[in-house]
């Protein structure tokens, strides 16, 4: 069952710039979806468009299989968010921030001190939150998200001006919550590397128009098809014709140019290469990262 | 479990708590009443004289909303609505509001009520203060004494809804402004300069017009010098509040970007 499913999704904006473009997302119950693209994607207004934060002009959107138009207080319920920058009361402390939330969602006052638990902010008594640090602040955002135990996280790009170290706690707390509790997570940002440890699935976006979108596995499949193998020889044309592989290219730089192969028949040919007098003067593989590919799909179009 | 209106009144409750909206109303509250207790603690002679004389409770009721009528409570009102709508713009928390499961109307509704509320406690406070700043005078000077006319306490509350009431138009319109624009000094700026106005357009014949005059002109009315001919400003009051309700309801709920 998908729990977030859009049907062509459009929107523009009062200047007439369409931002989106027939957005048919996909989240799947129970996954992790990394909703990819540059800034100005078009990730923001999906996701604020997700939550009712901008009226929708046309298309669909159906949240736990239902209408988010007719049932709108019924999915936020069971929805929490996390948009932009974190939404704190400067002048409130971690808990009188989280009260005031409390009292919206009628959740019990012990999910108060599970969630500063779960963020480590359990410790931060009278401090107001005007005096947090960037990664405190986004952490008590998360809190705020997770105070109702919602059955959907939508976070947009909640590790901007993360350190490291923050940015890696963000993503245990996430990977956690969604093996534990089940959570299905929708997270964006502009920088796959940061989530590729973390997702399940993946969209990505770049003009307003959904370029891709599946199981993480099958972008590492893509990924593993782009992998190749280039020798360098003296001579490359007997070199092609003794290795009878008739998928060789010759690659720029005059390398020749072989699919992915497992090590010990790199080394048959290698072997095959030199008894026969053809020097070899380097044998590289080259991996296309995921980061090349995201890239690559933006460049196209 | 359902959320209530109740509910989403209590969250804007907490969210005013150490606020600058609130500290205003208190100090708002007993600015007037302090500069009038200083000036006893000046002139002891003639307050002692002056807390002997008929009708004293009403004729210091009137002179502590001189200032207030005129100027100090309608800008009172423009700073704490401002104050309590920029808590969500300064913030950024509109957004998060507009997600949590609560009808729509519920945020308006809240917000609004929270701002009666802010008022009600401000003359609450300040009535007190009136009644206070009489008092200390006559325990600690022993030349003032208390004055022998009972607190007309009804007299008090009738006045001060009155004002109230005369303030709604007001709330309404700088409700509406300060929830439409981001920038504080917008709706302050637009307040100040409809203060001014209505300062002048006070001698005007079609002042009434103005729904920023209504407080001084109750004002004026209390003293026994009426400056409108209109029999009934606070039913005309009433009404400029419903009109501007409705209008600002009507663009809040509308609004194609929301947070």
């Amino acid at each position: 069952m998908n729990c977030v499913e859009t049907m062509a999704l459009s929107h523009q904006f009062s200047n007439k710039e369409q931002v989106l473009h027939n957005i048919n997302l996909i989240v799947p119950q129970g996954a992790i979806y990394g909703f990819l693209g540059p800034n100005g994607a078009g990730k923001t207004t999906t996701l604020r468009l997700l939550l009712g934060l901008l009226k929708m002009q046309e298309g669909a959107i159906s949240i736990f299989g239902e209408a988010f138009e007719n049932n709108r207080i019924s999915i936020l319920k069971r929805t929490g968010s996390l948009i932009e920058s974190p939404s704190l009361y400067g002048h409130l402390n971690a808990i009188e921030n989280l009260k005031l939330w409390q009292q919206l969602y009628q959740c019990p006052k012990e999910r108060i001190q599970t969630v500063l638990n779960l963020v480590g902010l359990s410790k931060t008594g009278s401090k107001k939150a005007s005096k947090f640090s960037l990664g405190m602040k986004q952490r008590l955002g998360i809190a705020t998200s997770l105070l109702h135990q919602p059955e959907l996280l939508i976070l947009d790009e909640p590790t901007n001006g993360l350190d490291p170290n923050g940015i890696l706690e963000i993503r245990e707390l996430l990977v956690e919550l969604n093996k534990q509790s089940g959570i299905t997570i929708l997270i964006s940002s502009h920088i796959l590397s940061e989530i590729e440890k973390l997702v399940s699935h993946i969209g990505i976006i770049h003009k307003g128009n959904l370029l891709l979108q599946g199981t993480f596995k099958s972008l590492m499949e893509k990924q593993q098809q782009s992998t190749c193998i280039y020798f360098e020889t003296n001579d490359n044309v007997k070199a092609m014709q003794l290795m009878e592989i008739s998928a060789t290219l010759q690659a720029p730089g005059n390398k020749i140019r072989l699919p992915i192969m497992p090590k010990e028949k790199i080394a048959q040919l290698n072997t095959l290469l030199t008894q026969n007098g053809v020097d070899v003067y380097e044998i590289k593989t080259e991996k296309n990262d995921l980061e090349q590919i995201f890239m690559q799909l933006i460049k196209e179009n | 479990m359902k959320i209530t209106i109740l509910n989403s009144i209590k969250s804007e409750l907490l969210k005013i708590q150490h606020s600058a909206a609130l500290w205003l109303v208190g100090i708002g509250a007993i600015f007037i009443p302090v500069i009038m207790l200083l000036m006893q603690f000046a002139f002891p002679e003639k307050t002692a004289e002056k807390n002997l004389s008929d009708n004293f409770w009403e004729g210091y009721f009137n002179e502590s909303w001189q200032s207030m009528a005129l100027f100090l409570f309608p800008m009172g009102i423009i700073l704490v609505t401002s104050l309590l709508t920029q808590l969500e713009f300064k913030n950024n928390a509109w957004k998060q509001l507009y997600t949590t499961p609560q009808p729509m109307s519920f945020i308006f509704i809240s917000k609004q009520k929270v701002i009666f509320i802010l008022m009600f406690g401000f003359l609450l406070l300040f009535n007190l203060a009136i009644y206070v700043s009489v008092l200390i005078p006559a325990l600690i000077h022993p030349k003032i004494s208390m004055p022998p006319e009972q607190l007309p306490i009804l007299f008090f509350i009738k006045s001060s809804l009155i004002f109230f009431v005369d303030s709604l138009p007001i709330i309404a319109l700088q409700f509406l402004i300060s929830m439409r624009f981001k920038n504080f000094l917008a709706s302050v700026g637009v307040g100040f300069a409809l203060i001014i106005a209505s300062m002048f357009a006070i001698s005007w014949k079609y002042g009434y017009t103005i729904p920023y005059t209504y407080i001084s002109l109750n004002y004026f009315n209390n003293i026994g010098i009426p400056r409108t001919s209109v029999s009934n400003i606070h039913l005309l009051s009433v009404a400029y509040f419903l009109l501007i309700t409705f209008v600002s309801y009507f663009m809040y709920i509308n609004r194609t970007e929301k947070g």
